[in-house]
């Protein structure tokens, strides 16, 4: 469904509620967290973000443990816990979830199982959409990469590269399987209860003279051109773009709205970088 | 608890009177029969108990839940697991990188790893080197990009610490020798070849089987290479490992086992791993695959009864399948309501989903079509993409893609 048409949807939708009350919550990706505002997002992105909200203090910021599975208490279910609270404690009616990476596939746990956990209908309930900034929906081939070592062998006590949990899960042939049985969006299953828009990153530029390396972090980006070697001519240096629309709609490729056309590398797309921030703000 | 999130409770006029009209067409209190499996469909033919040492959702709130389908859905439940490698791995002792060890390469532009092990120091970009036609080539001189272990981390990787990575210049592929200068303990090295002709592929015949099932693998290589030896490894989420025999043929290698009839509570996927060593003409190379899917352990079954009639209060169409338990847990049902439009096509209604916890012995599980969604369509009803799945597991432990039509 296109994302015009969702929001007429939605807009029709509107006058049946007494008076939307509308609130966003920002769900980092694969790590534990205690401060994500500082540590993931940046206070100035989040505070750009909540710029579009008719009340900015109906906001949060999700610190949980995206280490493990993502049906873990501690990834969905700590995600479910602070959802919840914040829905309940602010009466939030009209929810805008924005994601990052593996933590687009935590809330697509909650969407595809609402049987899991009594709380989940109540949370899928109060959603308007979710705006997932590259999600990791197919899996990246890094994640097969890191979880080398000599596997091959018999004598497995001497691992190399052990992983946590999440990082196994976001192997390729893994998220294939957990899309074909445990979640929804995918194609040949049933579609998520709420829309699930993608942000897809496209491409890295690391060069020296690159103002487009600069957000974000050079050094990451460096890093980034170089993970792009395991990737598909379309990726954003840590996702292939197939990964990033294998789940939900397509809402835009970054070149096709932010500042100038510009690339989101996997970095950038959870920064203030060329405009995605007032994207997202004008998207409340 | 009950949750209706997608529909009302509370009967209208019009609701009622399309409550009495499938009433009148034999849509209430009926007993019915699930179909029988079909190939493809996951069914168990006898329930086992299992560990619970581990329980992934120990939940005793019964949930429901029903979402409407797009009429253009169209699900499909086959998912075959299929990979694909241009990559190995290699255990590494020390020694034989600092007398230098033949990459093996197929094509230019290899992207290679190298990882610190036990009583390895971390790498330095100083003691890499590229031998190659007699020459000792430096780093800056044989790579186009090369990153430490903070590079990648970055970017989100979580490579092992003091690793080294780099793309080797194109050139310098046909007999390139890797030297780690003062290497000492083990490494690990990884070598993927973006632009080889010659990806070793696996594919599995199923995504679940269940404790004790068979495994049924195919192995191949492309761009014209042969497979000169292979081994495979049944590898479960708790680390516990079997090898798998592994049979060849011009067509290909097979792989052919029975999973283990006794499984671990340890949640994720187990793996299918293999080594091949293969060669094309005069060049000899090495490729490692991985694979994912599930072994599972039927813990409970549907018994193939099923019971249909509208509920009171709401009119919503009922289903309630009898289900035959082994182990206490948290079960969910789901599966996917067809019925025909006003231009006679059968059409996805909507998905209902119910989990509550079940004692071991015989036990009950309802799946809640509300009126308002069925009301738009006609019979006969089908009943498609049912699933059984122990949530105590995180397991689909029955699956049947045709379940049951209700006329």
């Amino acid at each position: 469904m296109p994302r015009l048409l969702a929001l007429l949807i939605v807009l029709m939708a509107a006058p049946l509620t007494v008076s939307a009350n509308t609130g966003v919550a920002f769900v980092h990706g694969t790590s534990k967290h205690t401060n994500a505002l500082a540590d993931y997002w940046t206070a100035p992105f989040v505070n750009s973000v909540r710029q579009g909200l008719p009340n900015q203090a109906n906001y949060t910021v999700i610190n949980c443990d995206f280490e493990q599975f993502m049906w873990d208490s501690r990834a969905a279910g700590c995600l479910a816990t602070q959802l919840h609270g914040f829905i309940t404690s602010r009466n939030i009616t009209d929810l805008v979830v924005i994601t990052h990476s593996n933590g687009g596939n935590v809330m697509r746990w909650i969407l595809s199982n609402p049987t899991w956990d009594s709380r989940y209908p109540t949370i899928i309930s109060r959603i308007r959409w979710v705006n997932a900034l590259a999600p990791s929906s197919a899996g990246t081939p890094l994640a097969d990469a890191v979880i080398s070592g000599n596997i091959f062998e018999g004598a497995l006590g001497w691992l190399l590269g052990y992983q946590n949990d999440a990082v196994r899960q976001q192997q390729v042939s893994w998220m294939a399987h957990y899309n074909a049985n445990n979640l929804y969006g995918t194609a040949g299953r049933p579609g998520l209860p709420k829309g699930f828009w993608n942000v897809v990153g496209t491409d890295v530029r690391s060069g020296l003279f690159s103002n487009n390396a600069y957000c974000g972090g050079y050094t990451q980006s460096v890093g980034l051109e170089f993970t792009q070697n395991w990737l598909a001519g379309c990726s954003d240096g840590f996702l292939n773009c197939t990964s990033q629309r294998a789940a939900g709609s397509l809402w835009f490729n970054d070149t096709q709205r932010t500042s100038s056309g510009r690339v989101l590398n996997h970095n950038q797309s959870r920064r203030d970088c060329f405009n995605l921030d007032v994207i997202l703000r004008n998207d409340l | 608890m009950i949750a209706n999130t997608s529909f009302r409770p509370g009967t209208t006029r019009f609701a009622l009177i399309i409550a009495l009209a499938l009433a009148s067409t034999g849509l209430m209190a009926q007993s019915l029969s699930l179909q029988p499996a079909q190939p493809g469909d996951l069914v168990a033919s006898a329930t086992i108990a299992a560990s619970r040492s581990v329980q992934a959702n120990d939940s005793r709130d019964a949930v429901e839940y029903f979402q409407a389908l797009e009429p253009g859905s169209v699900l499909d439940q086959q998912h075959r697991p299929v990979g694909e490698s241009r990559d190995y791995w290699q255990r590494l002792d020390g020694s034989r990188l600092r007398d230098g060890y033949a990459l093996a390469l197929t094509a230019p532009g290899a992207v290679v790893m190298v990882s610190p092990g036990t009583r390895a120091a971390p790498l330095q970009r100083e003691q890499i080197q590229i031998l190659q036609g007699g020459q000792t080539l430096s780093a800056d001189q044989a790579t186009d990009t090369l990153v430490n272990a903070d590079d990648l981390r970055a970017t989100g990787m979580s490579p092992t610490a003091g690793s080294i990575g780099f793309r080797l210049r194109a050139g310098l592929e046909n007999d390139a020798t890797l030297r780690i200068v003062e290497a000492n303990g083990d490494y690990v090295l990884h070598v993927f070849e973006p632009r080889t002709p010659y990806a070793l592929n696996l594919g599995l015949a199923t995504d679940i089987v269940h404790a004790g099932g068979n495994i049924d693998g195919q192995l191949s290589v492309s761009g014209g290479a042969r497979i000169d030896a292979a081994t495979a490894l049944l590898v479960a989420p708790d680390g516990s490992h079997h090898d798998l025999a592994v049979s060849s043929t011009r067509q290909g290698s097979h792989i052919r086992a029975r999973a283990p009839a006794a499984i671990s509570a340890q949640p994720g996927l187990w793996e299918v791993r293999s080594s091949i060593a293969a060669g094309h003409q005069d060049l000899a190379f090495q490729r490692d695959i991985r694979l994912a899917f599930a072994v599972v352990a039927p813990t409970a079954r549907l018994d193939g009864e099923v019971s249909s009639y509208n509920r009171r209060g709401d009119g919503a169409l009922m289903l309630e399948f009898g289900v035959e338990v082994a182990s206490a847990g948290r079960y969910e049902l789901r599966g996917a309501l067809y019925g025909h439009d006003g231009s006679g096509q059968s059409v996805p209604i909507g998905v209902a989903h119910y989990a509550n916890w079940l004692n071991p012995g015989a036990g009950k599980l309802e799946l809640a079509f509300p009126l308002d969604a069925t009301a738009k369509f006609s019979p006969p009803y089908e009943l498609r993409d049912l699933r059984l799945g122990d949530q105590s597991a995180v397991a689909v432990i029955e699956r049947r893609e045709r379940a049951l039509v209700l006329p």
